[in-house]
C-alpha cells in the first residue's frame, strides 16, 4: 500500500503545475485499477495497512474522485485563486483517505478519519464562496467531533479488554447489557454523524452547499463513505448490542429519509436539494447496514459506490450552472435545456442515477438493501415505499425545474457545456452505469 | 368579472405600477454597458434576493413556541419512536413464535439473507 502512498506524498512537490497534478492522479487512479484482483481477501499487507476489497474498491473512488475533482477546479486555477495551495489540500485529503480506508489498526483508522476533517474544513473556508461558509465548517467540525471523541474512548476500552486493536485481532464485546449497549451507542454514534443519519444530519446540507465545487464532491464521493465504511469494521464487534439496538438506527433512518425526501421537494436551493438526497440515500444505506445480514451490507457497499459517482456528478453540474449564471437557486437557473441541450442529457442521466433507475449501481445497491431491510421486518415495507417513491418525485423535479420550460428572462448569457465538464460527466457516468454489467466488482466482494 | 368603479381603478393603477417596472426591468436588462462588459450571469433581482436570503436564514429566526415543538414531537418524534415500537415488537413476537416451535422452519421466510 505504501506503493500508493508514497506516489501521494510525491505528488506534492508538484503542485505547482496544475497540469502534472492532473495527469497523475488520473494515472495513479488506472495503476490502481490494475490491483483489482480479489483472489485472497487481504493484499498489499504491511505492517500496518492492507487493503481488503471494501477498502480496495472506496480508496480506487477516492483518487477518481479527487481525479475529477482537480478536472472540475479549473476556475482555481484561471483566477489564480491559491491553486498550488488547493493541489496539496486534495492531496492531503487523498493520503489521509488512503490511510483511512486501508489502514489495519482502528486507532491508525480513527486517527486518519478525523485528519481527514481539516483539509475539508480548509477547503471550505479557504475556496468557498459565501459568508455562511464559516458556520458551514463550524458545523461539520463540532459534529463530527463531539460525536468521535466518545468514540476515541471505546476504542481504549476495547484495547483494555483485547490487548490489540488490530482488525480482526479485537475480541467482540458480548453480550447486550446495559454497559454494552452504551459501549455499542458511543462506537457507532460516530459513523453514524459521518454517514450522517437524520437528527444529526444537519452538518451536511450546510457543508455541501457552502463548499466549493471540490469540497463538495469530495464530501459527497468519499467523506460519507467513511461513516459507512467504518460501520462494517466497527458493527461485527457487537454482535448482540447491535441486535438489540438496530431498530432504532433503522427506524430513524428510514422514517427521517422520508422526511428528508419531502424536504427535497420544497428546496429552492439546487446543492441544498443534492445534499438532502444524499442523507435519504445514506438512511437507507445505514438501515441496511445495521441489519448486518449479507445481503445489506453488499448492497449498502454498492449504494455507496454508486452514490458517491452520482452524488458527485451532480454537484459538478450545480457547479456548472454556478459559473455561468451566478447563482444556485431554482427559480433562477431554470430552463437550462434552450441553452445547453448536450448538459440536459447529462443532468437526466445523472438524475436516473439518483432515483436508482436501471441500468445504475445504485439499483442493484437500493434493491439488495430494499430486500435485506424487507427480510429484517415487513413492516418497513412503508418507509422504504414511500422513500423510494419520493426519491423519484423530488429527481424529476430538479431536473425538469433546472431543465424544462422558458429560461429566466433576466439572464444575460449562457456558455455552452465544454469538453471538458462533458469529460467529467463522462467519468462520472461510464462507471456509475457499466459496472453493473459485471456487479461482482463492488458486491459479494467482502 | 363582478366590477365597480372601485375595482376598475384598482386594476389600473396596478397595470401602471407594472408597466413601471417592465419598463425598468427593459432598461436594466438592455444596458450596453454591461453587456460590453461580457460578464454571464442574471440580472440582479433584489426581491429574488431577500427571497433566497429568507429561505437560507431559517434557522436564525426560528423561534421555538408550543406550537412549533408540537409540530415537531407530532411530525417527528412520534412517527420515528411509533415506527420503531412497530418493527421491534414485531420483530419480537415473530421471534418468540420461531422459538416456541409455532413456526415451522419450512414456512419461514428470507432464510439465507
Amino acid at each position: 500500500m505504501l506503493k500508493f502512498m508514497l506516489a501521494c506524498i510525491m505528488l506534492m512537490p508538484l503542485v505547482n503545475s496544475w497540469w502534472a497534478v492532473q495527469s497523475s492522479l488520473f494515472i495513479l487512479t488506472f495503476i490502481l485499477m490494475l490491483y483489482c484482483h480479489h483472489d485472497f481477501s487481504n493484499y498489499m499487507a504491511g505492517w500496518c495497512f492492507n487493503i481488503d476489497s471494501l477498502g480496495y474498491i472506496l480508496i480506487l473512488l477516492s483518487f477518481w474522485i479527487t481525479a475529477l475533482v482537480v478536472c472540475s477546479s479549473q476556475k482555481v486555477l484561471k483566477e489564480n485563486n491559491y491553486p498550488s495551495l488547493f493541489l496539496l489540500v486534495n492531496i492531503f485529503l487523498l493520503f489521509f483517505l488512503i490511510m483511512t480506508f486501508s489502514a489495519n489498526d482502528y486507532l491508525l483508522f480513527y486517527i486518519s478519519f478525523e485528519s481527514s476533517l481539516i483539509p475539508t474544513l480548509i477547503l471550505i473556508l479557504g475556496w468557498g464562496y459565501q459568508p455562511e461558509r464559516l458556520q458551514a465548517g463550524v458545523y461539520m467540525l463540532f459534529y463530527t467531533l463531539f460525536a468521535s471523541l466518545p468514540l476515541l474512548v471505546s476504542l481504549i476500552s476495547l484495547y483494555n479488554m483485547s490487548g490489540s486493536l488490530t482488525l480482526g485481532l479485537v475480541e467482540n464485546v458480548s453480550g447486550a447489557g446495559f454497559i454494552s449497549c452504551i459501549w455499542y451507542v458511543v462506537t457507532v454514534f460516530a459513523f453514524i454523524v459521518k454517514l450522517p443519519m437524520f437528527l444529526v444530519h444537519l452538518w451536511l446540507p450546510k457543508a455541501h452547499v457552502e463548499a466549493p465545487v471540490a469540497g463538495s464532491m469530495i464530501l459527497a464521493g468519499v467523506l460519507l463513505k467513511l461513516g459507512g465504511y467504518g460501520l462494517i469494521r466497527v458493527l461485527p464487534l457487537f454482535g448482540e448490542a447491535n441486535k438489540n439496538l438496530s431498530w432504532l438506527w433503522v427506524s430513524i433512518s428510514l422514517v427521517g429519509g422520508v422526511v428528508v425526501s419531502l424536504m427535497c421537494l420544497r428546496q429552492v436551493d439546487m446543492k441544498a436539494l443534492i445534499a438532502y438526497s444524499s442523507v435519504a440515500h445514506m438512511g437507507l444505506v445505514l438501515s441496511g447496514l445495521v441489519v448486518f445480514g449479507w445481503w445489506g451490507v453488499n448492497g449498502a457497499v454498492v449504494v455507496m459506490i454508486g452514490h458517491g459517482l452520482c452524488s458527485s456528478g451532480l454537484f459538478c453540474l450545480a457547479n456548472m450552472v454556478y459559473e455561468r449564471i451566478g447563482s444556485r437557486s431554482l427559480l433562477i437557473s431554470k430552463g437550462l435545456m434552450n441553452f445547453m441541450p448536450s448538459m440536459a442529457l447529462w443532468w437526466f442521466l445523472l438524475s436516473a442515477g439518483n432515483m436508482a433507475a436501471p441500468p445504475t449501481l445504485n439499483l442493484l445497491g437500493e434493491i439488495s438493501l430494499i430486500i435485506s431491510v424487507v427480510s429484517w421486518s415487513k413492516v418497513s415495507m412503508l418507509s422504504i415505499s414511500l422513500l423510494s417513491f419520493f426519491s423519484a418525485a423530488y429527481t424529476l423535479y430538479m431536473f425538469s425545474l433546472s431543465q424544462h420550460g422558458k429560461y429566466y428572462s433576466a439572464l444575460f448569457s449562457c456558455c455552452s457545456g465544454k469538453v471538458r465538464e462533458y469529460l467529467i460527466l463522462m467519468l462520472h457516468w461510464l462507471p456509475l452505469n457499466v459496472l453493473i454489467l459485471k456487479g461482482s466488482t463492488v458486491m459479494f466482494i467482502l | 368579472m363582478a366590477g365597480g368603479t372601485a375595482n376598475v381603478d384598482v386594476v389600473k393603477e396596478r397595470a401602471a405600477v407594472r408597466a413601471a417596472i417592465k419598463k425598468e426591468f427593459q432598461k436594466q436588462v438592455t444596458n450596453p454597458h454591461r453587456h460590453g462588459s461580457a460578464e454571464g450571469g442574471v440580472l440582479f433581482d433584489p426581491a429574488v434576493q431577500r427571497f433566497m436570503s429568507m429561505r437560507a436564514t431559517r434557522y436564525d429566526h426560528f423561534k421555538p413556541t408550543p406550537r412549533s415543538s408540537l409540530i415537531g414531537i407530532a411530525m417527528l418524534a412520534v412517527p420515528i419512536l411509533g415506527y420503531g415500537w412497530w418493527m421491534k415488537t414485531s420483530r419480537e413476537n415473530f421471534e418468540a413464535k420461531c422459538r416456541t416451535g409455532q413456526v415451522a422452519y419450512a414456512d419461514r421466510e428470507f432464510k439465507f439473507a
